[in-house]
């Protein structure tokens, strides 16, 4: 349960992330078979299961004042992480109403939004803000509004412009990559920055996924999950860092992979921006390290089937080459087949 | 070319495509601007009605200005060089509103690349080599298959996590 | 797809002897916002069926407390814009679909040169109010006939000034889109000969195919009634005369994703397998009609069997 006076836990430096047992129950385990192939696996973003993280349309959560004090520690220390073209203004502003309406209408006993007309009164108790703002005024906000409102939810947004038959990544804030660049994406259409996946291409992954966005309406969010593994709980585990933690990869040893690996699900939320037009394409990552996540029941079992069995290019596009043997055997365990 | 190269090449959908010909785009003004005289592509004087520009001429950047500044809708720009000069050009192009399917850019010299060092922000020339030290933060990067038209450059990441600066030797 | 809309008609008026407008505004919370070009299906219950025909908000996309739309009487039609005109009163409730854009303004494009003809004036009376907030660079041609089709110009000559430019007939479109600055986009929308000649037009000057913009208001037409095979849910249907195919199955319960309602926008492609078909679209393409139908419009005789 948060409160403003939950504690901090940090995503760097000494790691001190953990997840409460309630956490981990609710945690988004993305595996509902043995093996992992990719698919366009969009569900309609409907709020279902009270207490999950589908009840809601943007997840606070246990670790939420943790994560937006390393979202400032990041931007603070590098601007570039926070990006949005000239002509995505309306976009920002859309998505700042957005994410404030959902919000106060979520969680009501955090965060409250008053309106008359133009003039805007926001309040986020766990933060401890009082803002008065005129709406589409960016100088009556203490920072642009994409960044303003980013500050304040938990996980990264890209904001999509749609023209010629295509997406384009024209804003966003994105402090919690799992490697990729909002600095270098900026201004790719959806074919482009997706260029680095592999395999997906020539299933025409990327063909569907694009048709199907082109056509979203507004009112009818969408959702999916992506995996991967991170060493440590880091959050920040962008290219722009990447010289500093790449190397953790390296030092995964049979006693410590229940420590060090983590399994790092993003719940990705696609949805039409009423007022730009545009498409807002939401990353709300989890974490949680192997030793919490084989205390529940079947994951270990069914997580040693799928990295096992991962194709090559997938394992080494998400980056597991290095320790993937020593953890497979140590999952090994979990699984009453091996 | 084989199946699995053609399926490499098929998921770089970032990298550039260059043109050896025009693709016969339908425009009523052709503007040429070319990075030297020998990098002229054979194809400049069939376009008829034509503006060329040479880089090579003393008021070049004042007359690319004015090239951009008064060129109207129906117009096709095509570059010619090597890639650090064609993504400046098409770079400014786009900037004076000119769309991507209006610029045709061919390589027609070899030289220089951009590439985007992404630890420290640095846009830096580079060889062609797939390896370079990052002028700006010394880490020794590796030069990806990933390009950024917005940037004009290719991406660096750390080549080498465990031992990621150029100077370091033990 | 989303509930429709309940809404009360809080105003009516005419804005010339065949257009009327409607003011809508929400029986219940609020009205979703939308973004300028984007239209609204309004589901109309006649006496033979409920039709639904689309039309564009010509509201404000900023005030989000009412919808406005402009409807020109069509005489040779299934009776919608009839109903609308002679049924409709101010305190009558209606259903709406939630708003849906298939005529999104362009947002790099640093001049908006928009072209209306008659009733085409309408989504681009909530795209200039757009633009004026974001300060944008844009102007308008609106070509019609005065006293017909000439729908909001008094108020357009008093915000506008210099950007608005009237014609009685077609203008002279080589000279609206030749020497324009890098930049500039065009779109119109009116009758498809308007369409047709200002894409010809663009072509003729190498404006290439991105930086032009058109919506076409097409309908469904009436025509001779026939029937349906519904092959997965082994059902028989009959389709009227002044019923589309996709009403008449809205009508038996079934909800096939649509949007344009018009032909043109390609979402309630269905795949047909039996009868002979009538497409009237304007998505598919001949191989593709050889499969698919487009029911919002398309029609066929005797039985026409889907995959529904």
């Amino acid at each position: 349960m948060i409160t403003p006076s939950s504690p901090v836990l940090s995503y760097r430096d000494d790691f001190s992330f953990r997840n409460s047992p309630a956490a981990i129950r609710r945690f988004p385990f993305p595996f509902t078979e043995d093996s992992y192939l990719y698919s366009v696996n969009i569900e309609p973003a409907t709020s279902r299961d009270p207490g999950s993280i589908y009840h809601c349309a943007f997840d606070i959560d246990e670790h939420y004042r943790s994560e937006m004090a390393e979202r400032a520690q990041v931007l603070d220390k590098d601007p570039r992480r926070y990006l949005v073209l000239p002509h995505m203004q309306v976009a920002a502003w859309d998505a700042l109403q957005l994410l404030m309406e959902s919000l106060a209408g979520d969680y009501p006993q955090w965060f409250v939004l008053n309106r008359d007309g133009e003039r805007w009164h926001w309040r986020n108790l766990l933060l401890d803000i009082d803002q008065h703002f005129v709406f589409g005024d960016a100088s009556s906000l203490p920072c642009e509004p994409l960044e303003f409102i980013g500050r304040q939810v938990q996980g990264d947004f890209a904001l999509l412009d749609q023209r010629d038959n295509d997406l384009f990544m024209d804003a966003g804030i994105v402090t919690s990559p799992a490697d990729w660049s909002l600095a270098f994406d900026a201004g790719m259409s959806f074919k482009q920055w997706h260029s680095p996946v592999p395999m997906a291409h020539q299933m025409g992954i990327f063909e569907r996924a694009l048709k199907y966005l082109l056509n979203l309406q507004t009112g009818q969010p969408v959702r999916r999950l992506n995996w991967t593994l991170t060493i440590k709980p880091r959050l920040d585990s962008s290219p722009e860092t990447f010289h500093e933690w790449g190397a953790d990869r390296g030092r995964i040893t049979a006693d410590n992979v229940g420590q060090e690996v983590h399994l790092r699900v993003e719940l990705q939320v696609m949805l039409r921006l009423p007022r730009s037009n545009a498409v807002m394409f939401s990353i709300r990552t989890y974490l949680i390290s192997l030793q919490e996540l084989v205390t529940q029941p079947g994951w270990g079992c069914r997580l040693h089937r799928v990295l096992r069995d991962l194709p090559e290019p997938i394992a080494d596009y998400k980056g597991m080459t290095r320790y993937r043997q020593t953890l497979v055997e140590w999952l090994a365990q979990f699984d009453p087949q091996s | 070319m084989t199946d699995s190269l053609n399926a490499a090449l098929e998921q770089r959908h970032s990298l550039p495509r260059y043109q050896a010909a025009p693709l016969g785009a339908n425009a009523r003004q052709h503007l040429v601007v070319m990075q030297s005289t020998a990098a002229s592509a054979p194809f400049v004087c069939e376009l008829e009605p034509a503006q060329v520009l040479n880089a090579e001429h003393p008021d070049f950047a004042r007359r690319l200005q004015q090239l951009l500044g008064s060129a109207t809708v129906g117009s096709h720009l095509y570059v010619m060089g090597d890639e650090a000069f064609m993504w400046r050009i098409h770079g400014l192009a786009r900037d004076a509103g000119l769309e991507e399917q209006e610029i045709d850019l061919s390589h027609t010299l070899s030289g220089p690349r951009q590439v985007y060092c992404v630890h420290c922000g640095l846009l830096q020339a580079a060889s062609p080599t797939a390896q370079l030290a990052c002028l700006g933060c010394d880490v020794e990067l590796e030069v990806r298959e990933h390009f950024s038209r917005r940037l004009g450059a290719y991406i660096g990441v750390c080549r080498n996590p465990d031992q990621p600066y150029a100077g370091a030797h033990s | 797809m989303s509930r429709p809309l309940q809404v009360q008609v809080s105003a009516t008026r005419m804005l010339t002897q065949a257009v009327r407008e409607f003011t809508f505004t929400p029986c219940s919370g609020h009205l979703p916002a939308f973004s300028p070009g984007s239209h609204v299906q309004v589901h109309l219950p006649l006496a033979t069926g409920t039709l639904r025909n689309a039309y564009s908000l010509t509201s404000d996309p900023a005030d989000n407390r009412h919808y406005r739309i402009a409807v020109r009487l069509q005489e040779h039609s299934r009776g919608g814009s009839r109903f609308l005109h002679r049924e409709v009163q101010v305190g009558d409730t209606l259903q709406l679909s939630a708003p849906a854009n298939l005529f999104a303004l362009h947002s790099t494009a640093s001049l908006h040169i928009l072209i209306a003809g008659g009733i085409g004036i309408t989504p681009f009376m909530a795209y200039i109010a757009a633009l004026e907030q974001r300060q944008a660079n844009f102007e308008l041609h609106y070509v019609y006939r005065q006293g017909q089709s000439d729908a909001y110009v008094d108020e357009l000559q008093q915000r506008l000034g210099t950007r608005l430019h009237t014609y009685p007939q077609r203008p002279d479109l080589n000279r609206i889109l030749r020497e324009r600055p890098l930049g500039s986009h065009v779109y119109s929308c009116g009758p498809q000969p308007l369409l047709d000649a200002v894409r010809q037009q663009a072509n003729a000057l190498g404006w290439p195919a991105q930086r032009v913009h058109w919506e076409a208001f097409s309908a469904a037409q009436p025509g001779q009634p026939f029937d349906l095979n519904l092959l997965r849910s082994a059902r028989q249907l009959r389709v009227g005369a002044e019923q589309s195919l996709l009403e008449a199955l809205e009508a038996a319960g079934l909800n096939v994703p649509n949007l344009c309602r018009g032909g043109v926008c390609g979402q309630c492609k269905v795949r047909h397998s039996g009868g002979v078909i009538e497409h009237r679209d304007s998505f598919l393409s001949p191989a593709e009609q050889a499969e698919f139908l487009m029911p919002c419009v398309s029609r066929g005789h005797p039985c026409v069997s889907l995959d529904l």
